[in-house]
């Protein structure tokens, strides 16, 4: 037998299951979904930014960075081992209102590297895209169609050294969602 | 395997640590720092213990029939364009991984954090074929670069203090040896593992949940280490306990609430990644390991297995915090590390079990309600038999005996307390009197309460 | 509810019958108090507790069998301890081979939980006074075995029976202390793990220190044993009562109650 025949066998039973009962779990309502947004976000270190106008002017005005812009509403060429992304600006799908994370999936428009290459993130999103819960979040998502793509939650952190929280770990030191719509 | 190595003792690891009580104070407040951040953050959601009810009966119905979903996962994430390996202990695990690495041939590896790779002694093995590995989450590349191993599963490096990292970073990292802020050797270290992903011919990770329906998998991280790894080079090695697997995406709504929450008190990972497809032009292969699990699955101790690796029971173990993670000898410390530890090899691990108050925190906060304190006192009925505790045995043994016989123990207890205090001091404390080394001994009392309630008839 | 003239069995753990008697005579007076009928078997030994919690059935059988013969016929069973009646009630099945084990279980109570759920909180009379700030030592098998109490670590109603009873004694200040923390005995473990399970209790006895408490009571005398012998090591001036004692007016510092108290 090979590895995989001796561990199914190990496992024994390999009926098709009955399904799981649906769970009652009752989750968390907000009254108002963006501010419970916004204070999760902040709690995660990140920001939001109330926001009509979103243009990369616009934007990069609330950064202070080195290096050069890249946008990736517009096209964006190959920027693998890309050392120098200040500012990078991405559309986010939701946003969840209970922990303030983003659903960012970049398709083909941009190679995936760009994410955690970039020293500030932008994340665009729009308010009325903002959900209760995770349980809310994952059933907008269709994964036949994502080949990668992530929940983020504020800026890349660590807390390894005597628990002392450091912003900026290996993704980007500065992370900010401006939302669009209105309030 | 058993013998191999000599039995471990747990107490003995304990008194080296608390020896040194500003030091074991520190890594006592350090942790429970960490379970108050869970306690808020676990107050905070109103529906939590609904959410650790469905968690575990999720586990449990999963583990019924971890055959169908694992193989309902491979035929999806074929079908994804992953390729899926399957390793039945340590050795063909880390074997195949060689195996793929050569095939690449990768020489230069980053790694996220995964218990499995450390389990299953990964890295050593690798270098050992000149491979390069460069763990690269903050806390492992901390112990990798001392020489040492983790001593939490989320909180590799909790055992030592910032003076510490600042001496290791300043040999390797060259950091000035007298600077030990932690916001400046983080970003010392980020520049270094910059250099160590842009170099990368590989990357390996672990998984936090696998999907079997979607054929996908989730790594949670808050440094981004495992999307920066694996976003560079082509070649991505994922590897997961067959434990990890969970039958849809749908199940991940409770699971990453409860995660962070449970781990640091965060809302959720900073990273929360899905891998369903390998990158455009690069290769994606996940391995499945057994080493051991699917002989527990048909233990009592299969419970063990619905274990989400988030440390909280580690974090609120009034031992684990004043022993430290090292004092279990096992690649997983604290409760469940004690439970896997014990079933893996009691004969060794035999004092884990007894390495606990019994005071059932741990179930408390566990996320996925795994019962681990009746865990450890079910492991005892094996732990007691192992040889090195005959002496144990024996006394106890005395004890029920005489128990069995109350009028003969209370003709004993009644001589106790006439001569206990008649007996010079040295000789009630003397070196066998384990309890009276930190001790008093209780002060008897004249009478009896039965005496006292005969006489009161 | 009347449950007066109800037959109690007491259960007297094995070191408090010898090392503090005072604890059971107090659990024995408040239960006469309040109308029952009490009784303690003489034949009684140890629950079975340490060679359970070591692992050692055998051991324990013939000790769960003698508690199951002795207690079966009460109305109720009652004990100054969590810990016993915790052994007792969740950790006999597969142990005793009494047939009539599950019929007794549903009666066995720790005096605060009896006290609370049997007699109720609002007939409870205790006659004495007791103007002190208490440390109250919240053991582990009370607040999450025999759930007496909400520990942190749920995300429930906070509720505390203990404190619901101990209230109920006039003038009493009732101070918890930071954390609801094992103390570190943990029977054989004390001796099994000494150095952790020493610094384990002494971390609590500062956590009341640092309440301005110079009284602890709790519901087991053994956590309370383990700590009183650290203190007393250390010369720490602590001292370690168990609740009974408070509600029967039988510690210092106890008013208005020499007319109440039976003299031996």
């Amino acid at each position: 037998m090979n590895a995989k025949e001796r561990i199914l066998h190990a496992l024994g039973r390999r009926d098709v299951p009955k399904e799981l009962p649906a769970f009652d779990i009752g989750p968390m309502r907000f009254s108002d979904v963006g501010a419970a947004f916004s204070e999760a976000l902040e709690a995660a270190g990140g920001e939001t930014v109330e926001s009509r106008e979103t243009s990369a002017e616009t934007i990069a005005g609330h950064f202070v960075f080195e290096g050069r812009i890249v946008d990736t509403r517009e096209s964006v060429t190959s920027t693998t081992n890309d050392r120098n992304i200040g500012l990078l600006i991405v559309e986010a799908e939701f946003g969840v209102a209970e922990n303030g994370a983003v659903w960012i999936d970049p398709k083909e428009r941009y190679p995936r590297e760009v994410l955690t290459l970039a020293e500030n993130l932008a994340v665009v999103l729009k308010r009325e895209a903002i959900v209760p819960t995770m349980h809310e979040a994952y059933e907008r998502i269709d994964f036949a169609e994502i080949s990668y793509a992530l929940f983020m939650a504020g800026p890349s952190k660590t807390a390894d050294i005597e628990q002392a929280l450091v912003i900026g770990a290996h993704g980007a030191i500065g992370m900010k969602v401006f939302l669009e719509g209105e309030g | 395997m058993s013998g191999r190595f000599p039995p471990m003792d747990h107490a003995k690891n304990a008194a080296e640590f608390t020896a040194d009580s500003e030091r074991a104070h520190w890594h006592d407040r350090a942790l429970w720092f960490v379970r108050q951040k869970r306690d808020r953050a676990a107050k905070s959601v109103p529906e939590w213990e609904s959410l650790r009810e469905a968690a575990e009966t999720i586990k449990m119905h999963t583990m019924e029939h971890l055959g169908f979903y694992l193989e309902r996962f491979e035929s999806q994430a074929r079908r994804n364009g992953i390729e899926v390996l399957w390793a039945a202990d340590a050795e063909e695990f880390r074997h195949i991984v060689a195996e793929i690495l050569r095939e690449h041939g990768a020489e230069k590896v980053v790694k996220s954090k995964s218990m499995l790779t450390e389990e299953c002694g990964l890295n050593p093995h690798l270098e050992s074929l000149g491979i390069e590995v460069t763990d690269t989450d903050l806390g492992e590349r901390i112990v990798q670069l001392a020489g040492d191993h983790p001593s939490h599963i989320v909180l590799p490096a909790i055992h030592m203090k910032k003076e510490d990292v600042a001496d290791i970073f300043s040999k390797y990292l060259h950091t000035d040896p007298d600077n030990a802020d932690p916001f400046y050797l983080t970003r010392a270290a980020r520049d270094h593992l910059r250099e160590k992903f842009l170099d990368a011919d590989a990357a390996i990770t672990g998984i936090n949940f696998a999907l079997a329906e979607e054929g996908g998998f989730v790594v949670c991280t808050n440094e981004g280490n495992a999307d920066l790894g694996t976003a560079l080079p082509n070649l991505h090695i994922a590897c997961m306990g067959l434990e990890k697997i969970i039958p849809s995406a749908q199940d991940l709504g409770i699971f990453t609430r409860l995660l962070a929450r449970s781990a640091t008190g965060q809302a959720i990972t900073t990273y929360t990644s899905h891998f369903l497809k390998p990158k455009p032009g690069g290769r994606l292969y996940v391995i499945i390991v057994d080493n051991g699990r699917s002989r527990l699955l048909n233990t009592r101790h299969n419970k063990a297995l619905s274990c989400i690796r988030c440390g909280a029971c580690m974090n609120t173990c009034p031992v684990y915090r004043r022993s430290g993670g090292h004092s279990y000898g096992y690649v997983i410390p604290g409760p469940i590390g004690s439970v896997l530890a014990g079933a893996r090899e009691i004969e060794r691990f035999a004092s884990l079990p007894f390495a606990c108050s019994l005071c059932a925190s741990c179930d408390n906060v566990c996320p996925v309600r795994i019962d681990l304190h009746a865990q450890l006192y079910r492991e005892r009925r094996a732990a007691i038999n192992v040889p090195s505790y005959g002496e144990k045995r024996r006394l106890l043994h005395l004890a029920a005996w005489v128990m069995q016989r109350p009028k003969l123990y209370g003709v004993l207890m009644k001589t106790v307390r006439f001569v206990l205090p008649l007996l010079p001091r040295a000789l009630v404390y003397n070196r066998f009197n384990v309890w009276g080394r930190e001790r008093e001994v209780p002060e008897p009392a004249k009478r009896s309460f039965s005496e006292i309630y005969r006489e009161r008839r | 509810m009347d449950e007066t003239g109800k037959k109690v069995g007491l259960f007297v753990p094995c070191y408090v019958n010898d090392f503090y008697p005072d604890a059971a005579l107090s659990t024995l007076e408040v239960l006469e108090a309040h109308g029952f009928d009490v009784e303690y078997p003489e034949n009684q030994s140890c629950c079975g507790q340490p060679f359970l919690n070591n692992g050692m059935i055998d051991e324990a059988r013939p000790l769960a069998d003698r508690f199951v013969g002795l207690f079966a016929d009460y109305d109720y069973v009652v004990a100054p301890s969590s810990s016993c009646i915790g052994a007792a009630k969740f950790r006999y099945d597969g142990v005793t081979t009494d047939a009539r084990y599950p019929l007794l279980r549903p009666k066995l109570y720790e005096l605060c939980e009896f006290l609370h759920d049997v007699v109720g909180v609002g007939n409870l009379r205790f006659d004495c006074s007791f103007p002190r700030r208490v440390g109250l030592h919240n053991s582990c098998h009370a607040i999450r075995e025999l759930g007496l109490a909400a520990p942190s670590e749920l995300n429930i109603s906070h509720y505390s029976k203990i404190k619901a009873v101990l209230a109920k004694v006039e003038g009493i200040e009732i101070v918890e202390p930071s954390r609801d923390e094992c103390c570190g005995f943990g029977g054989t473990f004390s001796v099994q793990e000494a150095d952790v399970s020493a610094m384990m209790g002494r971390d609590r006895i500062a956590d009341h220190i640092a309440n301005g408490v110079d009284i602890m009571a709790g519901v087991d005398m053994s956590c309370l044993m383990h700590m009183e012998g650290l203190a007393k090591r250390d010369g720490t001036k602590m001292q370690f009562v168990h609740v009974a004692q408070i509600l029967a007016g039988r510690v210092e510092g106890n008013s208005e109650i020499e007319d109440q108290r039976e003299e031996f």
